[in-house]
């Protein structure tokens, strides 16, 4: 394995990877608004929509990723014209694994804003939908920053499914390295290298969302 | 105007009902800086939110100058609320906005194209011209108060709701929120209600009062009726409070009131004139509304033998004075 390899590799995880967040999260932002928002104190509670929402995400949450990537191949086959194979096979069952997750780390994060915040501007004259858009999402983006690094951190780990469907990546790679080498793969240090990376990716991502996240938050800023 | 009729407020179902307001009647004046008063728990808070429906009464009315809110549809309210603004306890500003952009943002909600040059004046005007750009989490408690005075005034109210306005600020910073709320008072006309556990903010710039509860209005009026000749006993509980010592149980006192009505040295004619011994347990003095008041309780060792003679000296000099149990304040 060469470095252009390796390179190549990370490259299709980190692609994987930043593609399925954002979608994940083109999905799961308003619908994790929609479940704070109909919740028991959310701005418009609505019991049987919440209930609803809240069931679908809950049993998208509860089926296995491998379960939803296989019963996802139909459907990257009629948009791709394949189902596996190649490295964007992976974005619809990724995006579909985490968007239950995403709405509910959406959810928790918009819960944090103090309740009195909320009532201080709809007491200005604010409408439902400027709650949302000046005091929800701006006084939790620290939060929601944060969620997005696990939730990125959490899609690398499901990017391991890939080799399932051939979809290729840096995890495939490290098992695929592994089966051509079943006898002494501990010993070579191409196949610690590859771990090597997963691990720097992965902290990278938990860095930067940490970092971003405490430089936009002005809450604790020093007088 | 402020007039609040039958206002009642239950939470909960049929089965655990609790009642935070009953029967609520209440006339607020223009120009009024009106202090509703009770202990934790007693609804005041509730009743001050239903002032600009923050809560929603179950039943009742709130009439803002004629007009009932409970029956205002949702944009019609949003326009009533431009013109009753409201202060918190924790201040409630956004923590990732800036001072300036915090006040700007009731502009923002209402298309207000002046917004900056507005928010700006209005800084200036709480004494913060100088924090535009700070944001919250770097101003103390008094500084915040101030950003959320000038963001409550962003949309020009007629009514201004101070809910706990001074309860987390110390008191040199809470006297000086109150000075800024008695300016408002008088220089835009600003009609304030005031809501406090408080004795001593009500008393440093409240001109009438109510006392609230149980969930009900105890007894309301102009301050100085209220505060000088307190009649139910959670009135005198609240305005004697700690001030007295306790030890006098089961005993009589007289109590005087000075209303600057005469400027004879009343307490020491009594002494001098009438013969008559007596120890002050307790007197002060009030500003209210720019008069000054004054009230004196005394114990006379030889009550029964004295109190006629005292009470004819009295009346005959017009000094209003009352015999009070000391359980109406230990």
């Amino acid at each position: 394995m060469t470095f252009a390899d390796i390179l190549l590799l990370s490259g299709e995880t980190l692609l994987m990877t930043v593609l399925s967040t954002a979608l994940a999260y083109l999905f799961g932002l308003p619908c994790g608004i929609l479940l704070n928002v109909t919740s028991k104190n959310g701005l418009k509670p609505c019991k049987w929509l919440n209930a609803i929402v809240g069931l679908i995400v809950n049993i998208l949450r509860s089926v296995p990723c491998l379960i939803i990537i296989v019963l996802c191949i139909p459907w990257s086959r009629a948009w791709f014209g394949t189902g596996t194979g190649e490295w964007y096979t992976i974005l619809i069952p990724l995006t579909v694994c985490a968007f239950g997750f995403v709405s509910r780390m959406v959810e928790q994060s918009l819960a944090e804003v103090p309740a009195g915040e909320i009532e201080a501007v709809r007491s200005l004259g604010a409408t439902d939908f400027q709650l949302i858009t000046k005091v929800l999402l701006p006084e939790s983006k620290a939060s929601l920053v944060t969620g997005a690094a696990v939730v990125a951190v959490s899609i690398i780990g499901y990017t391991s499914f890939a080799y399932n469907i051939g979809a290729g990546g840096l995890i495939s790679g490290i098992y695929t390295y592994y089966t051509r080498h079943t006898g002494d793969y501990l010993k070579q240090s191409v196949f610690w290298i590859l771990i090597a990376v997963v691990v720097v990716i992965v902290q990278l991502i938990q860095e930067l969302g940490l970092k971003l996240a405490k430089k936009i938050d002005k809450r604790r800023i020093l007088k | 105007m402020i007039e609040i009729q039958n206002l009642s407020k239950a939470y909960g179902g049929a089965k655990e009902k609790f009642v935070a307001l009953h029967d609520v009647n209440l006339k607020i004046e223009d120009g009024d800086i009106y202090g509703i008063i009770g202990l934790s728990g007693a609804g005041k808070s509730t009743l001050v939110r239903c002032i600009n429906l923050l809560e929603r009464p179950t039943c009742g009315k709130i009439l803002i100058d004629g007009e009932d809110l409970t029956s205002a549809d949702k944009k019609r309210l949003r326009e009533i609320r431009k013109s009753v603004s409201m202060i918190f306890q924790q201040f409630n500003l956004l923590q990732q906005r800036s001072v300036l952009k915090n006040v700007e943002l009731a502009g923002e909600l209402h298309k207000d194209a002046e917004r900056k040059a507005r928010a700006k004046e209005l800084l200036e005007t709480v004494g913060l011209g100088d924090k535009l750009d700070a944001y919250p989490s770097q101003l103390s408690g008094g500084q915040q108060q101030r950003v959320a005075i000038a963001r409550a005034l962003m949309t020009n109210p007629k009514i201004l709701l101070c809910d706990e306005a001074t309860s987390a600020l110390d008191p040199e910073t809470t006297k000086s929120i109150l000075e800024l709320l008695k300016e408002l008072n008088k220089k835009l006309g600003l009609t304030i209600v005031i809501i406090s556990h408080q004795m001593s903010v009500i008393e440093a710039v409240c001109n009438k009062v109510a006392i609230i509860d149980h969930s009900e209005i105890v007894t309301q009026g102009y301050l100085q009726d209220v505060f000088l000749s307190p009649k139910e006993p959670i009135a005198k509980k609240l305005i004697y409070a700690g001030k007295i010592n306790a030890g006098f149980r089961g005993e009589k006192f007289v109590k005087l009131v000075f209303d600057g009505s005469t400027d004879k040295p009343i307490i020491t004619n009594i002494i001098q004139e009438c013969n008559i011994l007596l120890s002050i347990i307790y007197a002060e003095t009030k500003v209210i509304n720019d008069k000054i008041y004054g009230q004196t309780i005394f114990r006379l060792p030889y009550y029964d033998e004295d109190i006629e003679k005292l009470s004819a000296y009295l009346n005959e000099n017009g000094v209003k004075f009352e015999e009070v149990d000391s359980d109406d304040f230990c």
